[in-house]
């Protein structure tokens, strides 16, 4: 099979959510309906080097590097919607209809608060401006009037005993932020999926398959190819994209996305040490308690990947049109700079990506230069490589058991000879030098001898285990295909997403009452206001527990605040007496352990 | 827990009978007392029940416990504000507490979460 048959028999099928804008678009078409500029990082304007229509992919080809501190970017949109243009576009007959509950319901009081106070200060944020989508989405269309196929860009690598399909899906526009209350717009959205093979005698076999999900790397986004939770349609994995943001997840749902805000992650990292002492040393709380308390500093967002729209595939509505890429492709090998606008956003999010090859800082990404690595697969082998290496491990087992096999028979033969040769010596008062010597070889020889035994206890124990496996292997069982997934992406179970109509009101106008109520404490009863401030607290947290059926949760959170508390006033009242009955608890223990070895001899 | 519980059950049973000793919604009261008397002895009866609860291992009880424990805390540390501290209250209350969150406590009662997830069919 050629690169482009292989890309064509393990293509992946690519499942929307109904409401989604921007689908995988053609790149040409794209470059030609943008502006090609070059921003400066001082305050300076951006400085237009081509307008539309007179950019194509040669352009972005052959430009040359920017200067220092500069870079080239497109710009799709260059005059957003505003008044009744964007009434016209909220109106349309066709625009498709989405419904979503609230992502705020299904949170606590505590973090939508945080939330907003981030809203706030993320309005201070460079970010693509009112009426973008709408323009982006008009002109999307346009395109998809003039080329209504779907193209994926793919490539094959063959490197680290795998051969690596690399699908990669180009979207005019992310508006994950303004259509889907996501985190983030920007032009442009390259997203990726891959399918691991592996060379065998009956041709290619399907190991892995990956997506990204919002630039997370590693291992847990890959999915063995007999994974139950991996959809398939043939030799087609199923991949569910999410809305506005198109990150590929597999399974159908909805999926909550926790993004960290960089000024937070030193608490986080505090928060995590506190965590592993509080739940793993004093076996406090239960095992998901860690996992909820680290995503309170973790702002909830709602990732909306049902399935239920248009799909893209083997056996669906819409077939997809393949482009090989080839390193004769300039637009891929030298364009550097970003495929949308460049904003001032210090988070980036709301800046375009560069191309498929580069980072945002015309670093390589590793997706391109090593797609093996990035989802770790380099520490594992392929079952027919790995059969390979464990034959030869083996070998190199057996060789060297037999050398302390060997070694072990001659210490074992020489060490009773010198053991009387000592004993001998130890009565013959008149070679003490000797003595010393033959002593000295004598310990040596054990403790050698100790070391030979439990090196070949430990060889034949691995010896044992990688026959083991090998039988395991040729059995064609590969063992658990989820052992290497640390933390699941998995939707929203049905209880979470069917929160009531009341909750999703009250998330919605909790934080804002709870304000209005501070000022009306502070106004009208300023004297008792520590109390009626701290029961107003306790009221609105105790109703939204309710309404979130977390009642519990609370009560234990609460109630182990309060007792943090406590033991904090009893510390500082009475930290000698702490100390020394500390002291007298611990004598007592030794005491108490000595007795018993005592009795027990 | 059957020392959480007994001592539950001491602590109800003197608050409810210090309440009765010092005559219950005396004429001179102010209102606020009164209310928070009453209050009192609410968190105390449930407190009693609560304490027969934790004795026969009954699902609710634990919560239950909690909440009545949290209280007790609360007016503990109100009460050390103010200047009137009662330290064996919050001594016993930090223990409680802790020994009831305890992981292999939390799974008797059967409030220990498991994580779940199915394959698609």
């Amino acid at each position: 099979m050629n690169d482009l048959e292989l890309l064509r028999e393990f293509e992946p099928i690519l499942r929307f959510t109904h409401g989604e804008l921007f689908f995988p678009c053609p790149v040409d078409r794209y470059v030609e309906h943008c502006q090609l500029l070059l921003g400066t990082s001082d305050e300076g304007p951006d400085r237009l080097l081509a307008e539309r229509g007179e950019v194509c992919l040669d352009t972005l080809a052959t430009l040359r590097p920017p200067p220092a501190g500069a870079q080239h970017f497109l710009r799709f949109v260059d005059r957003p919607l505003e008044g009744r243009e964007m009434a016209r576009w909220l109106i349309r007959e066709d625009r498709p209809v989405f419904s979503a509950r609230g992502r705020l319901a299904r949170v606590g009081i505590g973090i939508r608060t945080l939330d907003s106070l981030f809203e706030v200060l993320s309005l201070l944020r460079g970010r693509v401006p009112g009426g973008t989508v709408a323009a982006a989405e008009r002109r999307y269309q346009h395109i998809r009037r003039q080329s209504p196929q779907f193209p994926y860009y793919g490539r094959v690598v063959r490197r680290g005993g795998y051969i690596t399909l690399h699908y990669l899906y180009f979207y005019a526009m992310n508006d994950w932020r303004s259509t889907f209350h996501g985190v983030n717009d920007h032009e442009a959205d390259w997203e990726q999926v891959f399918v691991y093979l592996e060379e065998t005698q009956d041709g290619p076999r399907p190991l892995w398959v990956a997506g990204s999900v919002h630039d997370f790397p590693g291992q847990d986004l890959r999915r063995r190819w007999d994974d139950p939770f991996l959809m398939r349609w043939g030799n087609h994995p199923i991949i569910f994209a999410a809305a506005g943001s198109h990150a590929n997840y597999f399974q159908p749902g909805e999926y909550l996305a926790r993004y960290e805000v960089g000024l937070l992650k030193p608490i986080s990292r505090f928060v995590d040490q506190v965590r592993r002492l509080w739940t793993q040393f004093l076996r406090q709380g239960d095992p998901t308690f860690g996992e909820r308390i680290a995503g309170l500093l973790r702002f909830p967002y709602v990732d909306y990947a049902r399935g239920d729209g248009l799909a893209i595939g083997p056996g669906e509505e819409h077939e997809w049109t393949p482009v090989l890429l080839t390193p004769e492709d300039g637009w891929v090998e030298r364009y550097q700079g970003l495929w949308g606008l460049a904003t001032s956003d210090p988070f980036e999010g709301e800046s375009a990506p560069a191309g498929p090859k580069y980072n945002r800082d015309g670093t390589i990404r590793q997706t391109w230069s090593d797609p093996v690595g990035w989802t770790g697969l380099h520490k594992v082998a392929p079952p027919s490589v790995a059969r390979r290496v464990l034959e030869s491990r083996l070998g190199e087992v057996f060789v060297e058991l037999r050398a302390v096999d060997i070694e072990i028979d001659q210490l074992e033969e020489s060490l009773p000879q010198l053991g009387i040769e000592v004993e001998a010596l130890q009565r013959s008062e008149v070679f003490r030098s000797i003595l010393d010597d033959r002593q000295r070889a004598l310990a040596e020889g054990e403790q050698r001898l100790r070391a030979l035994m439990q090196r070949r206890a430990e060889l034949i124990q691995t010896a044992e285990a990688i026959q083991l496996h090998i039988e395991r292997i040729e059995a064609g069982d590969l063992g658990d295909p989820t052992s290497h997934i640390r933390q699941f992406h998995v939707p929203l179970t049905k209880e979470e997403l069917h929160e009531s109509r009341l909750a999703e009101t009250w998330a919605a106008v909790s934080v804002g009452l709870l304000l209005l109520g501070f000022v009306g404490i502070v106004v009208f009863f300023p004297q008792v206001w520590l109390i009626a401030a701290g029961g107003m607290v306790v009221a609105f947290v105790a109703i939204d527990a309710a309404l979130r059926r977390k009642l519990v949760d609370v009560l234990v959170g609460g109630s182990v605040v309060l007792a943090l508390i406590s033991l904090g006033v009893l510390l500082y009242e009475f930290f000698l007496e702490a100390v020394v009955v500390v002291f007298v608890l611990l004598s007592l223990l030794i005491i108490i352990d000595n007795f018993r070895e005592l009795r027990g001899r | 827990m059957t020392a959480i519980a007994v001592i539950q059950a001491i602590t109800s049973v003197s608050a409810i009978a210090g309440w009765w000793r010092s005559g219950p919604f005396d004429a001179g009261m102010r209102d606020s007392a009164v209310y928070l008397s009453s209050l009192a002895v609410l968190v105390a009866v449930i407190g009693l029940i609560v304490a027969g609860g934790l004795l026969s291992m009954v699902r609710w009880a634990w919560p239950l416990a909690l909440f009545v424990l949290s209280v007790q805390l609360a007016v503990g540390l109100w009460a050390y504000y103010h200047g009137h501290p009662n330290y064996i209250t919050l001594a016993l209350g930090v223990v409680a507490i802790f020994y009831l969150n305890w992981r292999d406590v939390r799974r008797a009662f059967g409030y220990l979460k498991v994580r779940e997830s199915t394959p698609i069919e």
